[in-house]
């Protein structure tokens, strides 16, 4: 994390760019510590917001070419067995209707979730215009709240580092349950109104 | 219940799954929650990548004092690591730490 005072702009570009591509890295505390280091003088926030905004951009821009390239591969593999397929036409027809949402929340309130909506919003075929706009959108929103909470708490970052990312992994892993549960929850009721009476 | 477990392993896994993990990191967030509200915990133990600048805006002290206290203050260096400045002078981590909290408990003691 020395890093950041001696290279700060340049490494957080880097970091958030790798983040959109599912690389482990610790972007969201890296934030936390730009927006520490705006507070106590030791980075610009021009330099800090700036750059970690255009890394975010350009990942997630990365991310969806590489969905769309691997997509139509993925689907002439899936189209093979027909309850694969089904399922992917399924999933098509979800992002296309809740896309934008999708990607403008995946930005910042499930953002582990983030590069993986990339993906599968290339793969699927999405409008790329509307992909822009709501990750640009999401994305502005995710830079001002890590980088302003970093700012703001500048005088306890570890602790907040701590607190947020197990609040980010409890929102995403919280969402993905609301969704396999909602799944489930169809799938038992179409199982009952199979069964003969 | 017993239909969807036939119909649905994976499905039924996957949920359970996410399910202790949402749990998992929730009680996480909670125990950090408390830890880090406690005043005793918010002076940060002193970690490699902070500036002088950082150290005195976490403890709340002047910058100068923090210069003092580190030894620094003919550098005209401005944003050097506390990993730099031990380097520089040959001390350890620890030893900037204890000088700085017997700088603080002297200052509280005042």
């Amino acid at each position: 994390m020395s890093l950041v005072v001696d290279y700060g702009g340049a490494l957080l570009l880097i970091v958030t760019f790798l983040s959109c591509l599912a690389a482990p890295v610790p972007s969201s505390l890296l934030m936390l510590t730009g927006g520490g280091f705006v507070a106590s003088g030791d980075l610009t926030l021009i330099n800090a917001a700036s750059a970690a905004y255009f890394g975010a951009i350009l990942g997630d821009q990365t991310g969806f070419q590489i969905g769309r390239r691997a997509g139509p591969l993925i689907e002439s593999k899936l189209a093979k067995a027909p309850k694969r397929a089904a399922l992917q036409h399924k999933a098509t027809g979800f992002i296309e209707h809740y896309g934008g949402a999708g990607v403008f929340l995946s930005r910042w309130l499930f953002s582990p979730l983030g590069p993986y909506v990339n993906f599968a919003a290339g793969a699927a075929g999405l409008n790329w215009i509307r992909f822009t706009v709501w990750a640009s959108i999401g994305e502005s929103v995710w830079v001002t709240i890590y980088i302003g909470l970093g700012f703001v708490f500048a005088d306890r970052i570890t602790g907040l580092a701590d607190i947020l990312s197990n609040a980010s992994g409890f929102l995403a892993a919280g969402i993905v349950t609301v969704g396999l549960g909602f799944w489930l929850h169809m799938a038992a009721k179409q199982a009952k109104s199979r069964k003969p009476h | 219940m017993l239909a969807l477990w036939r119909s649905h392993k994976l499905l039924l896994i996957a949920f359970m799954l996410a399910a202790v993990l949402t749990i998992g990191f929730g009680v996480r967030m909670l125990l950090f929650s408390v830890y880090w509200s406690d005043p005793d915990h918010q002076n940060q133990p002193l970690e490699s990548w902070m500036t002088p600048r950082y150290v005195a805006l976490s403890y709340k002290i002047e910058r100068d004092d923090v210069r003092k206290i580190f030894g620094i203050e003919q550098s005209p260096e401005t944003r050097m690591t506390l990993q730099s400045i031990a380097k520089l002078q040959g001390v350890t981590l620890e030893a900037m730490q204890s000088q700085l909290d017997a700088f603080v408990v002297d200052r509280l003691s005042k």
